[in-house]
């Protein structure tokens, strides 16, 4: 079941099988859960929006089309709920800090060197929020999950150039907000 | 694109081992003569750490998200099957159905509501879509397909490629028909007709026709209809019914609900006393109802105390 192809997969979810449905969420949960990381700062509402987007793909699936991959679906999907969720959000209180884990760090000399990378890593993903939207998206999508540039350019609904001038200026701008080591 | 974008983004395929050895000397000739791109291209280690505390979180949590997603589209279907389902009914053609519900209550007619075409054989499938496919044809003008006998809801189509489209609906078809009142159909009709609810008119008739009907399903239409017909002349017919059949188990519990939770004083006196006369199980069940409820109104404890024997 687990090395099954997607489509044969989505076929099966839409004559009922929950279990395939429940495969393909495993296969893509940690591209849907990256992308809603990036619209919140808290691990718990990101699994808000995983809980949401799951629900409306299973709601939608005989919509798909299989115009691109159902990775890439999801994912729109995904960039949607996220931003819907920024607008519910800016209507109740300001966000609150970044949750990163600080806790079970070591001890004695590398102690020092952990802070530092932990430190970089926060001013990362702090500076992610700075980003556009669309800059976000393609820097979370291209450098957190791997995912090819034109899967990206489908996505956001433009083209391949346009995905790689955006990724340029979204890393040279990040880049500016992380001080150099 | 200049330059510098063009390489960056090639940064990113070389660590994904993308590049072909052209593609990756001339990279490397790049990041030999930009400082900018070089930079980036440490900072992509950054970018890499990140994205891995970015992405990071515990099985267990996501575990938890797929959990609650399949209980909700459970329940979510349970739901649409005890509720949407029938509600189908009475919200698609309904003046067909009406008709229909009417027809059979007079033994001159019948309908066959919500076929769906995956439910039936290939044999019937094959019969619906060809009749579906003649009248698809006959019809030149919307008034045809509003006249038509073959009543289409529930609708979902996608396109699946080649210039085709694939559709999925329901489809129920009016007929008139007769048959004896002991029929099966009969049976299946009038439980449809009892759950009709756009005429109060028509499920009293069919409920009242119902007294004739020896079957579980039309039973359980019955004290459905009870429970949960929205008016009160309805279910008070359905309980007169039902009290003129030996009191089972189900009914019993029906009976018990209605003396619980029925918003009318009339109906719940009236189960009291369907249920004391409804031999010792009734007056049982009535002496238990007695002892273990906290509060209930005057005429509800007078009405009790007098069937029950403390």
């Amino acid at each position: 079941m687990l090395e099954t192809v997607d489509e044969i997969l989505i076929e099966k979810t839409l004559a009922g099988s929950l279990e395939c449905f429940d495969v393909l969420m495993q296969r893509y949960q940690k591209d849907v859960f990256a992308v809603a990381r990036g619209y919140t700062r808290s691990v718990d509402d990101s699994l808000d929006i995983c809980q949401n987007v799951f629900l409306k793909a299973y709601r939608k699936l005989e919509t798909f089309a299989g115009r691109s991959s159902f990775k890439t679906w999801l994912v729109t999907i995904a960039n949607r709920e996220g931003l819907n969720w920024l607008r519910t959000q800016s209507r109740k209180t300001p966000p609150n800090a970044v949750d990163i884990e600080t806790a079970n760090l070591p001890s004695g000399d590398d102690q020092e060197a952990v802070l530092l990378d932990t430190e970089r890593r926060e001013q990362v993903v702090e500076g992610l929020q700075v980003l556009n939207q669309r800059g976000r998206l393609a820097v979370i999508l291209r450098y957190f999950r791997d995912m090819p540039i034109r899967e990206i350019a489908v996505i956001l609904d433009c083209s391949e150039g346009v995905v790689k001038n955006l990724l340029f200026r979204s890393v040279r701008k990040l880049r500016e907000m992380v001080p150099a080591e | 694109m200049d330059d510098c974008t063009k390489f960056f983004n090639e940064i990113a395929d070389l660590r994904l081992r993308l590049l072909d050895d052209e593609e990756q000397t001339e990279l490397f000739a790049h990041l030999a003569s930009c400082g900018e791109c070089r930079d980036l291209m440490c900072f992509h280690e950054d970018l890499a750490s990140a994205g891995g505390e970015f992405g990071e979180v515990d099985d267990e949590a996501l575990g938890g998200v797929r959990r609650r997603v399949l209980e909700e589209i459970r329940s979510t279907e349970v739901a649409l099957a005890e509720v949407v389902r029938p509600a189908a009914l009475w919200t698609v053609g309904r003046t067909q159905l009406l008709a229909a519900a009417a027809a059979a209550i007079f033994a001159i007619g019948g309908f066959v509501a919500g076929l769906t075409v995956a439910g039936v054989s290939s044999t019937g499938r094959d019969l619906l879509v060809a009749t579906l496919e003649d009248g698809a044809q006959d019809h030149r003008r919307l008034r045809d397909v509003e006249d038509s006998p073959n009543i289409i809801s529930n609708v979902a189509v996608r396109s699946v490629g080649d210039g085709r489209v694939a559709m999925s609906f329901d489809v129920a078809r009016h007929l008139e028909i007769e048959r004896p009142l002991n029929d099966p159909l009969v049976n299946e009709v009038l439980v449809h007709a009892i759950l009709d609810q756009s005429s109060m008119g028509s499920r009293l008739k069919a409920v009242s026709m119902a007294s004739n009907a020896e079957n579980g399903k039309v039973e359980e239409a019955l004290v459905f209809s009870m429970l949960d017909d929205p008016d009160l002349p309805v279910r008070m017919r359905a309980l007169e019914i039902l009290a003129e059949r030996p009191i089972s188990h189900g009914v019993e519990q029906g009976l018990m609900k209605v003396l619980r939770h029925d918003e009318s004083m009339q109906i719940r006196l009236l189960a009291i006393e369907v249920l004391a006369n409804g031999g010792a199980g009734g007056q049982q069940v009535l002496e238990d109802f007695r002892e273990t409820e906290e509060a209930v109104e005057p005429a509800i404890a007078a009405r009790l105390a007098s069937y029950t024997k403390s």
